[in-house]
């Protein structure tokens, strides 16, 4: 009986039964679908670390690696296997290849298509770039400890060395590592290993980036630096032993004997944004706690209202049954039955449709290769939702019905009586009042009188608008900064770091430099720490400039005012972020330390506009009076005269020189990152479009059939149809306008708060919004609202006049 | 040729039951007669009104207004016809809660273009004290006259009043169908009353009785009664 009436109800009122189904849906997907998306990344990342077997510590020695090493290494404690292994960068057409070791048991890759090599001259190359059956012919100059120098592609691989489409800095040619290949390692042909990869005793829990798995790293590294120097000593002891036999160490002149170091480091310095990708996941992880709190918010407004209207409308039912008897808790019964029917449905739907489809948007938001993600279902998140839901929708219904219980069932058998017309507070204004045209009136008196109505459009559009907006905003604020920072602030085209210091532009440089670069500046860029108001220092560059007039060519230094800036020897320009870390303002000092942990008092004369890293800008004269002696100058920043690849391919070949990187490429690199965003402002334009709908779809039904009389009686004096859908709707357009002006409003708040979240130590995001942004989350959800009222002028135009005014039971 | 003329008009509703509300009905109304159609509740009378007021077509039969086909007419020439030619009356009044007695009344006359001035309408029917009120301000005769109010600010051809005092006691019925009944007289509006009440139909200029669907018995008559000479 009970569950027949349910099954009628929900017959009799499909609409309304799908639109609470559909909206709880709605909440619930968003909600559960946004907070697995990381955690779901995380884990494939995970696992398609696990599976091939990616290296958790690589050691480079300035003399190799030989056996006897390794089985050391393999015994430090924290370490639970090390392997030998050999990669050379050559050039092939140009571009920089990486040639990498076949090892089986670390590094391992996923082969997309092919097979394994079975002799030296096959090897597996890079699926972004090769396919089977390509030839790979290395350059001749680059053929040395290579058995090989032409490769067949037979099959083709991921690897997780190189997880992003930045593949990391070369060492040759212009400067980028390319592609990559993986041959048999009997193809490498040196004396002693060029490198080695450590595996480190982990259990599942550490998983990337978890704090477990970055203390146990810590550890091992500096268990494998103490041990590393008894084990050089070792090693220097024997070819001493080997060249000069059993003698007095005391006798041998240090300098002469060769220099042995190991170095250690981490996935975070092998592999090329590893690290931000981390500070990425951290981003949407803020940004999912937040925003699909807002959406469950008016998930539980809008269906306490749709059940509050379902138990008004059938308060005739309620008092037939009431007056037969039936105990109030039995009616209750009956609406709750529909109410968790809709909401286990949409609870159950939303979490698939949520978990499937969002983390696969979410990872496509990162610029990563690894593996498409899997389906995993988290059995905890799903029945918290499912009860959670429930319970809500409970409350809220019975809720309602309460309230309308509480009558005399005599009372609740009579019909609700309509609410009478009330004197409006723009009618008190009288000279407005008389001035308004007859329809504004009425649109006024409605928007008095459906007050909750009007309330919750206001709500729902200053959402969709705030949902929008947001999604424009987060992309104007982080697109930016890149054009900003390589562009407007820093306008030079090229950063040479040299090898070594100099005291000015020697006769060497000037002549390698010829041709290929002009207006070169010689700068000092070194790294400090600043100390801040908490424990965590604050990572930054000091830059001595050793000219000042070309200093101010290719570095602008405004305020945030955009007043322009100058170095004097009374103190140093800092950036934003060094201010606001360590609440310091013009005229206030801030401390320094060097990398020896010697600090320096600095005194702020100016703050400088900022967005990627840290600087401190400071005169030459005050560098020296501060630091005790005269600058000298490691970088060299100019414009291109040639070619880019030229520039790179010629420089490299000298030794004064270490390394070049573009401005060009850094706003490329920084654009691609953005890239991703795209999809986030795409997603969440798609969700608060379904919001806009459902939200005005449901209030406007309600609207409508609230007030049939109403329409029918518009209809028999005459009036057409989309006049009488203009009378009905012109008060939610006028409510969605305002609705969407506190959207537009309330944004730039919440985006500022929101900014302020995801700035890292080393970014500051702009927190201006574009006009257009404006534009485009207005017109949209207006949009919405205008396609709203196309529906319902249907429904409208459906009314029969003769039956909705028939005379009232 | 009449004003208003009823030509063997046939209608059925069709459904799961075929219902046969109207069938060989014919009849004629002349210009400025006040017209009362007497009969029992479901003897179809309304179903009449709904198709004399454009709000519903006959299945087969004519009906001519003022010399048009309404019968004819399409779905936009029928909203025009009851814009500009056709006052309704309910019994439940059916005004605007959320307007104004004035505003109701202006509601209706923004729609066309040789309106009357609603404050002297609203004045006419006595109420000029009461153009501010809310309908639920007012008592259910007062109701009423909004709303003969609402329709007759038109200046329609047709004043159409279905069971107008259906809801009221007699004493303001009595001075409802005084109204209706001036209202027809001063102006020359066609005036055609649905009731079930034969001692109402005595005001008329001509009755009707409908009976099952169809016209059972049409008579002039001659010494329409006032208002006050009717008692029920």
């Amino acid at each position: 009986m009970l569950f027949k009436n349910t099954l009628k109800k929900v017959k009799k009122s499909f609409g309304r039964f799908f639109s609470l189904m559909f909206i709880i849906l709605l909440g619930v997907g968003f909600y559960t679908g946004i907070r697995m998306s990381i955690p779901n990344i995380k884990t494939t990342q995970n696992e398609y670390y696990d599976d091939t077997k990616l290296m958790d510590l690589k050691m480079l020695s300035s003399v190799g690696f030989d056996d006897d090493d390794i089985n050391y290494i393999s015994n430090i404690e924290g370490v639970k296997s090390a392997y030998g292994s050999y990669s050379k960068e050559v050039l092939v057409n140009e571009n920089v290849v990486k040639i990498h070791a076949i090892i089986d048991d670390i590094n391992g890759f996923s082969l997309k298509n092919g097979r394994m090599p079975n002799s030296n001259n096959e090897c597996l190359a890079d699926e972004r770039f090769y396919k089977v059956g390509d030839e790979i012919d290395v350059s001749e100059e680059y053929r040395d400890n290579l058995k090989e120098s032409h490769f067949k592609v037979v099959g083709t691989i991921d690897s997780p060395l190189y997880s992003t489409s930045d593949y990391g800095s070369a060492n040759i040619g212009n400067g980028k590592i390319y592609s990559f290949i993986f041959v048999p390692k009997e193809v490498f042909d040196y004396s002693a290993y060029t490198e080695s990869y450590l595996l480190i005793d982990k259990d599942e829990s550490d998983v990337p980036y978890s704090d477990s798995y970055e203390e146990k790293i810590e550890n091992t590294k500096e268990n494998i630096e103490n041990a590393s120097s008894k084990r050089i000593d070792e090693k220097i002891k024997s070819i001493i032993h080997d060249a000069y036999g059993d003698i007095d160490l005391s006798l041998i002149d240090v300098s002469l004997l060769p220099k042995i170091e190991w170095y250690v480091q981490d996935r975070k310095d092998v592999i090329p944004t590893y690290a931000i990708l981390d500070s990425q996941y951290s981003q949407v992880v803020t940004l999912a706690n937040i925003i699909p709190l807002f959406f469950v918010l008016i998930v539980i407004l809008m269906t306490s209202n749709t059940m509050k209207r379902m138990v008004v409308e059938e308060r005739g039912e309620m008092g037939t049954l009431s007056s037969l008897g039936v105990t109030n808790g039995r009616i209750i019964l009956n609406y709750l039955l529909y109410v968790l029917t809709a909401t286990l449905i949409g609870s159950i739907l939303g979490y698939f449709l949520g978990t499937i489809f969002l983390p696969g948007l979410v990872h496509g938001c990162f610029n990563v290769i690894f593996p498409d993600i899997k389906y995993r279902f988290d059995l905890i998140l799903f029945l918290e939702c499912i009860l959670v839901s429930c319970a809500l929708m409970s409350f809220v219904t019975i809720r309602a019905c309460r309230k309308e219980l509480r009558q005399k069932p005599a009372d609740l058998l009579r019909p609700v009586s309509p609410k009478s017309g009330k004197v409006v507070l723009l009618e008190r204004i009288s000279f407005l009042w008389k001035r308004l045209s007859f329809s504004s009136k009425i649109t006024a008196r409605n928007i008095s009188r459906y007050k909750k109505r009007v309330f919750m459009t206001l709500i729902g559009t200053a959402g969709c608008t705030f949902l929008i907006l947001i999604g424009f905003a987060i992309k104007d604020s982080i697109n930016t900064i890149g054009d900003k920072q390589y562009g407007e602030l820093f306008k030079y085209e090229n950063f040479i770091v040299l090898n070594g210091e100099v005291d000015a532009l020697n006769d060497d440089l000037k002549n390698e430099f010829e041709g290929l670069i002009t207006d070169p500046l010689l700068i000092n860029q070194s790294s400090y720490k600043v100390s801040t108001n908490d424990e965590n220092d604050l990572d930054v560059y000091m830059i001595v400039p050793s000219e000042e007039d070309k200093f101010y060519d290719y570095f602008t230094l405004r305020d945030l005012d955009g007043n322009a800036l100058t170095l004097d020897d009374k103190g140093v320009v800092i950036t934003p972020k060094i201010a606001e870390r360590t609440n310091a303002s013009v005229g206030d000092e801030i401390t320094v330390k060097s990398s020896s942990n010697k600090e320096y008092k600095l005194k702020v004369e100016g703050i400088t506009e900022n967005y990627v890293s840290n600087y401190i800008y400071i005169d030459k004269k005050l560098y020296e009076e501060i630091f005790g002696s005269s600058a000298k100058y490691n970088i060299v920043v100019s414009k291109n005269e040639s070619d880019k690849d030229d520039v790179v391919t010629e420089l490299l070949k000298y030794d004064d020189i270490l390394s070049i990187s573009f401005s060009n490429d850094l706003l490329k690199t920084a654009n691609e990152y953005v890239g991703g965003l795209n999809n986030i402002v795409v997603l969440l334009v798609i969700i608060s479009s379904f919001l806009a709908f459902t939200v005005l779809y449901n209030l406007t039904s309600i609207n409508i059939n609230e007030r049939t009389r109403e329409i029918a009686t518009l209809k028999v004096l005459g009036f057409r149809d989309n006049e009488a859908n203009a009378y009905i709707y012109r008060e939610t357009l006028v409510t969605v306008i305002f609705g969407i002006m506190i959207g537009l409003i309330i944004t730039p708040f919440v985006h500022a708060k929101l900014m302020e979240l995801l700035e890292t130590d080393t970014t500051v995001f702009l927190t201006t919004i574009k006009v257009q942004s404006y534009f485009y989350a207005a017109l949209l959800t207006l949009t919405f609202a205008i396609i709203m009222q196309v529906v319902t002028y249907f429904k409208l135009k459906k009314i029969d006049m003769i039956e909705s005014l028939k005379a009232v039971e | 040729m009449a004003f208003i003329e009823f030509k063997k008009v046939k209608k059925e509703y069709r459904g799961e039951v075929n219902v046969l509300a109207v069938n060989n009905c014919s009849f004629e109304i002349e210009k400025g007669e006040l017209v009362v159609i007497l009969g029992q509740s479901g003897a179809g009378k309304t179903t009449i009104l709904n198709m004399l007021g454009g709000m519903d077509s006959p299945t087969a039969g004519e009906i001519i207004v003022d010399g048009k086909r309404l019968d004819k007419f399409k779905n936009k020439e029928l909203i025009n016809y009851r814009r500009n030619d056709i006052g309704f009356v309910f019994q439940f009044y059916n005004l605007i809660v959320n307007l104004t007695t004035l505003e109701n009344v202006e509601l209706a006359c923004q729609l066309c273009k040789d309106a009357l001035d609603p404050k002297e309408i609203l004045k006419s029917v006595g109420l000029e004290h009461r153009l501010k009120n809310f309908p639920s301000q007012l008592s259910g005769g007062e109701q009423q006259r909004v709303a003969i109010a609402r329709a007759i600010a038109k200046n329609p051809k047709i004043l159409l009043c279905d069971e107008p005092t259906g809801a009221l006691d007699s004493k303001t019925g009595q001075k409802i169908i005084d109204l209706l009944i001036n209202t027809c007289k001063k102006m020359g509006m066609t005036t055609v009353i649905i009731t079930h009440n034969s001692q109402i139909a005595e005001i008329a200029d001509k009755i009707i009785t409908i009976k099952n669907g169809t016209v059972d018995n049409v008579r002039l008559n001659d010494h329409p009664k006032l208002a006050n000479e009717i008692e029920w």
